[in-house]
């Protein structure tokens, strides 16, 4: 299976996939389909023999017994045509779960393997939906349309060479009659009204007003402004106009289909008056000449809603593969789903840029632009600049997620990109500002900062644990969970609770803690407090860090934890000594300047690059300096 | 409403149909009536030309005739086919757009309030589903009327006319069909209640491995594969659950299939026997037993297909038909005066908490005066109550206790429409040009080019993009991408545009950055000198362009003063100003 994954994703890769995937269920459905097929022959014969012999002996007795045959015949049909559809279903649901698991696996599997860059692109993202989305559904129905057309035409054959073998002159006549006009039909069924693209560009629209009308984000400003009236006025004269669009649509599109129907109607009458020649001749019975007739019927009944159901079907199914090439064609990011590789005895030193530049993929901007600087292992470092500057993307850079930058990012003097991914994950712990609460217990929660939760589930590191619960005075909150920190956060289970926003927010901190990543990156995770809530996670944080050994010479005074000093656990637990004691570099980004003081030294990103680098006295002293006059700008508020 | 059955329901759904399209309905309804003609015209055609087949010996061209009946026949009831069904799609469109308007009059009516109550959402957002599903819904009983017991009728009709027992058999054996089906449907619904949380795990974990929030984390943390693991219990057990489902609906449709079958064979048995007796010719025979299948096909269609459906889209149709019926009277527009005083007294606040049935008041005891041409600023911590004594203070939430009124005009008595403007903390994002964005906030007002440029100017809005005034913004429509900064910036554009006496700035400033964020300020100093104002905001020194600062806390005003007042004194303000000082040092 693998090898296909290169290959251009067609029809004959579906097929042979379905067949190798589930063997089983495809030869069923196909075998349904081709009994199927040969029901209208079997059925035509039955009525031939029951209406000959019942014509046949007129006058004399009929008995049950003569006609007994075709009639068992034709029950044998309907029993297999009621009762059959039960079994497929129970194979098409069978089938569907089969193909759930392996492709939703497989697929998924490509989803987190991908590069980054696909994710943050709204067109990948829409065709990864549109492959993804309903997978299963989309292979199985592909694999039906496949099999109801095989059936369709199987169907046409066996009931023509029927009336070849009655009549070769009116069945070639009907053969030279019915292709120009089968193909009529087919193309006219064919025809695939899509909506314009105009149309659907106004559906969107009024789609998107009438969220304004009657959501929950607009309430508050749809009551303030009172422009309901207007909008719906807006939105009246908006769906107005799809509407007619659309009804014209609609009108070509069953003009079309019925047109089809009745070439095939008119084809029925062709078929039955060319037949009628034969039929004064004798050379077709009477009998043989109502069972075609009645099967040719049924199958024009069937044939207007079936064709065009195939032909769309088909067509979808050939987009869909084109868009599963496309998909499978994705590149993918090695080892992005590796976890944390340990790097034993690293000690990280310096983090440099040289000259990096770098813009997103279908930007004509950059973002970064010959960008340099250096960070010294043991520091910590603050970088600041206005809202959109690029701070978020150096974490994107340093964490492995972009990595087609040009310039070079080294670790120890070691480029970036020749560490492995796994151990980037191991070096780099990040609190984003919109960090992951994900719907697991309390204690997974903050496990999940090193590494697979589930391993680690097995032997946590429980005084640690204990340590960083303590350190970052959640105790209280976790005493009133109701399974203590087993409890379950979130709304996934019933018995699932929700933390208030800071208390989530600690959460996320104490993830760092337990991780025994070197270098640590708070990406604005305090953006969302208020500024005596920054000021408690950032003095819960300074004092984390300040076990590692730092000191920060200006700034806050710093209230110790007595706790932490009493506890005699620390010093002698191995573990925590290459855990939270362990020396780490901290990147911490943040557009607020209070909160860029604390560190050892500041970044000010503006223009796409540093503009500047060091303490903040050394800032301050810088005559037009960006970081003064910001910083300056605040303070002026302060002083009365 | 909620004891009102299935029909009843229906013909509320119809009635509403025919309040806004009188003449479609009736004429969908013909449409319908003559759809179901066709059918049987078919299957009398057939018997007429079978008949013939029999009957001539040698002479064919009258069998050109019937033919030509037969085709035209078939022909009619493929275009009645077609007509009635594109007609339904084209009225549908037409039908949901005015469904649609009336459930948005509804909700406009309905107080801002109601859309933080989980439950009332809840409804809201039914109703909205419903709006789409009210025509194929109310159109299952035209359907059933007009087209299927029509195509019933007939056929029994024609049936009673060739053996009065054929028709009365084909009947008996309907109805413990029909019985036997709906039955069938009505005892799913709870193995599909037991499948819903597992698929919502599912959901859940497979949008931990490649959901957009979780997406770089995951990988990042390397977590992965556990969520994996996760997802594939989840994935088995519902694979389990479906299987089963499935499997015990086989059970049931096996014992119909039987009935079915078994029915099928006495009603052939029937027509053998009656051919085999003259009773009828071999042609209706022929004839009637082709039709058959579509017969019992057109039961299986009507009830498994149809029926179900609109029985399960019913509910939402419900939602929606119970909220536009509880559409209440065009609330009072009150107009404020150009110049008032905002009194509130004994004001208490407290949001819905269905869970615990307890009040939790937001806002206790709130007394206060706020003189013509105030600026106020509220401060506090998150939490504290602020917003929303905004919301109260600007009319959208009504107290649950006490009174607010402005000047003459007492608040809670209808719907303020003129007089307030706000600038929001979760303001919107309007996917339209950057003129519509501002203008909004008056769209029944005049509008004014020069003020439009003049409130751009004032906040700070950049209007030299591509279009200008007319430029789209918003990716969604293909328009300008624009920073968090600058949509702020609009949105303070949007509460400055609309006239007021009173403007509410509900942090106004969260997404500008630190060396902007001061000119606003001074900005919003100067506008607030011909207006009343009050703004929230964490930074306490901005506080100071106010005139008089609340400190709120706990839902109290614990302290009420000027900045140097405030300041002055040991307290609240005094301490939060300290602690943020000292970042500036």
């Amino acid at each position: 299976m693998r090898n296909l994954d290169k290959s251009k994703y067609n029809i004959f890769v579906f097929l042979q996939e379905m067949l190798k995937m589930m063997p089983f269920h495809a030869v069923y459905l196909m075998a349904v389909a081709l009994i199927n097929a040969f029901l209208p022959t079997a059925q035509t014969l039955a009525i031939a023999e029951f209406v000959n012999r019942v014509e046949g002996a007129y006058g004399g007795g009929l008995e049950v017994r003569m006609v007994l045959g075709p009639l068992i015949i034709l029950l044998g049909i309907v029993i297999f045509k009621q009762m059959i559809p039960s079994a497929t279903n129970l194979i098409n649901i069978s089938a569907r779960n089969y193909l759930k698991t392996a492709l939703r696996n497989r697929f998924m599997k490509k989803q987190a393997l991908l590069q980054y860059r696909y994710i943050e692109d709204n067109e990948s993202c829409a065709l990864i939906y549109r492959v993804c989305g309903d997978v299963e559904n989309r292979f199985w129905s592909g694999y039906r349309t496949v099999c109801n057309g095989i059936e369709l035409i199987v169907k046409c054959v066996a009931l023509m060479s029927i009336v070849m073998q009655a009549s070769m002159l009116s069945g070639a006549a009907i053969l030279l009659v019915s292709v120009p006009l089968f193909y009529l039909a087919h193309k006219t069924g064919r025809q695939n009204y899509v909506l314009q693209k105009d149309a659907v560009e106004i559906k969107r629209r009024y789609q998107y007003l009438a969220a304004i009308l009657s959501d929950r984000d607009h309430a508050k400003e749809r009551t303030m402004f009172g422009y309901s009236e207007q909008i719906a006025k807006e939105y009246d004269r908006l769906s107005d106009y799809a509407n007619q669009k659309e009804a014209v649509i609609e009108k070509k599109r069953y003009a079309n289909m019925k047109s089809g129907s009745l070439t095939m109607v008119m084809l029925a009458v062709i078929i039955m008056l060319l037949l009628l020649p034969a039929l004064g001749s004798g050379k077709l019975s009477n009998g043989l000449y109502v069972g075609l007739v009645t099967s040719i019927l049924n199958l024009v009944q069937g044939m207007s809603w079936n064709l065009a159901g195939i032909m769309q079907g088909a067509a979808d199914l050939n987009a869909y593969l084109h868009d599963v090439s496309v998909f499978l064609g994705m590149e993918e990011k090695e080892d992005a789903n590796a976890g944390p590789l340990k790097i034993p005895g690293f000690q990280v030193e310096t983090i440099e840029f040289r000259n990096v530049s770098f813009r997103y993929p279908g930007r004509e901007a950059y973002v970064l632009k010959d960008c340099s600087f250096v960070l010294q292992g043991n520091k910590c470092y603050a970088v600041v600049g206005k809202n959109g500057a690029g701070k978020s993307t150096l974490t994107k850079l340093l964490t492995g997620l972009y990595e087609d930058y040009q310039g070079q990012i080294l670790i120890n003097g070691k480029d970036l990109r020749e560490y492995r991914y796994g151990e980037l994950k191991w070096m780099f712990s990040v609190v984003f500002q919109d960090f992951a609460r994900y719907a697991m217990s309390f204690r997974e929660n903050i496990l999940v900062g090193n590494g697979t939760m589930n391993e680690d589930a097995a032997h946590p590191n429980t005084q640690l644990f204990e340590q960083i619960i303590k350190k970052l005075e959640l105790e209280s909150c976790v005493r009133e969970l109701p399974h203590g920190p087993d409890s379950n956060l979130g709304k996934l289970d019933r018995d699932g609770v929700d933390l208030s926003g800071g208390q989530w927010q600690k959460l996320a901190i104490a993830r760092l803690l337990y991780s025994e990543a070197p270098i640590n990156i708070l990406d604005e995770p305090t953006a969302a407090l208020d500024p005596k809530g920054e000021a408690k996670v950032y003095e819960l944080f300074r004092q984390a860090i300040m076990e590692g050994g730092h000191s920060i010479e200006d700034g806050l005074s710093i209230k110790e934890s007595p706790s932490i000093k009493e506890s005699p656990s620390i010093e002698e637990s191995p573990s925590v000594k290459d855990g939270p004691s362990m020396d780490k570099l901290t990147i911490l980004i943040t557009h607020r300047l209070g909160a860029a003081r604390m560190a050892d030294e500041i970044l000010v990103l503006d223009q796409k690059r540093i503009v500047e680098q060091g303490t903040h006295k050394t800032l301050m002293q810088l005559k037009n300096g960006l970081y003064r006059e910001m910083f300056e700008s605040q303070r002026c508020w302060y002083e009365t | 409403m909620r004891h009102k059955n299935f029909v009843y329901l229906n013909f509320v759904g119809i009635r509403l149909l025919y309040s806004l399209y009188p003449q479609s309905v009736i004429f969908y309804s013909v449409l319908q009536m003559l759809h179901g003609v066709s059918w049987v015209l078919q299957v009398m055609s057939v018997q007429y030309f079978f008949d013939g087949i029999s009957q001539n010996q040698g002479d064919i061209s009258r069998l050109v005739i019937r033919i030509l009946l037969l085709g035209a026949a078939y022909a009619f009831a493929q275009t009645m086919n077609g007509v009635a069904n594109c007609y339904g799609q084209i009225l549908n469109r037409k039908v949901t757009k005015e469904t649609n308007k009336i459930l948005f009059r509804t909700i406009d009516r309905k107080q801002a309030i109601a859309f933080e109550y989980a439950e009332e959402l809840d409804q809201i957002n039914k109703a909205v589903r419903g709006s789409e599903g009210v025509f194929w819904v109310s159109t299952t009983i035209l359907d059933i009327v007009f087209f299927y017991v029509f195509y019933f009728l007939m056929m029994s009709w024609y049936l009673f006319s060739l053996a009065p027992i054929l028709s009365i058999s084909t009947v008996i054996i309907f109805i413990p069909n029909v019985i036997a089906r709906l039955l069938h449907m009505i005892s799913f619904e709870h193995l599909e209640n037991e499948a819903a949380p597992v698929r919502r795990k599912a959901d859940y974990y497979a949008d931990c491995i490649i959901g957009k929030e979780y997406y770089k984390e995951t990988r990042l943390w390397g977590c992965g594969g556990s969520f994996f693991d996760r997802y594939n219990q989840m994935l088995k057990k519902l694979n389990q659950l479906h299987f089963r489902m499935q499997l015990r609906k086989e059970k049931i449709n096996f014992h119909i299939n039987v009935l079915t079958v078994s029915a099928y064979g006495v009603i052939i048995g029937m027509l053998v026997y009656y051919v085999l007796n003259d009773v009828i010719s071999v042609g209706a025979f022929a004839a009637v037993f082709a039709a058959l299948r579509e017969f019992y096909g057109f039961m299986d269609e009507v009830i498994s297909e149809r029926l179900a459906i609109a029985i399960e889209n019913m509910a939402t149709v419900k939602n929606y038909l119970a909220f536009i019926q509880e559409e209440k009277e065009e609330p009072r527009q009150i107009e404020l005066p150009e110049k008032f005083e905002i009194r509130l007294e004994h004001v208490f606040f407290a949001y819905p908490q269905p869970e615990t049935g307890k009040k939790k008041f937001v806002l206790s005891d709130i007394n206060l005066r706020i003189p013509w041409g105030q600026t106020v600023a509220l401060v506090g911590e998150n939490g504290s109550g602020k917003s929303t004594l905004c919301n109260i203070i600007g009319g959208l939430y009504a107290p649950a206790k006490g009174t607010v009124s402005y000047g003459e005009a007492q608040g809670g008595t209808g719907r303020i429409v003129k007089g307030i403007s706000a600038v929001f903390q979760k303001f919107c994002r309007y996917n339209m040009s950057l003129g519509e964005n501002i203008r909004i906030s008056d769209m029944s007002g005049h509008h004014s080019e020069e003020k439009l440029r003049q409130v751009c100017e004032d906040a700070g809005v950049v209007t030299g993009w591509a279009g200008g005034m007319d430029g789209m913004l918003g990716r969604e429509f293909g328009g300008a991408e624009v920073s968090g900064g600058q949509w702020q910036r609009i949105a303070i554009a949007r509460g400055m545009y609309r006239s007021n006496s009173l403007l509410i700035l509900d942090e106004p400033t969260a997404a500008i950055d630190a060396l902007e964020e001061k000119y606003l300020y001074e900005e919003f100093g100067k506008l607030s000198r011909n207006s009343t104002s009050v703004i929230v905001t964490h930074r306490l020194a901005s506080a100071q362009i106010a005139d008089r600062i609340l400190v709120i806390k706990d839902g109290r005003i614990v302290q009420d003063g000027s900045h140097d007042d405030l300041i002055a004194v040991e307290g609240e303000y005094r301490t939060m100003y300290e602690l943020q000082r000292q970042w500036y040092q």
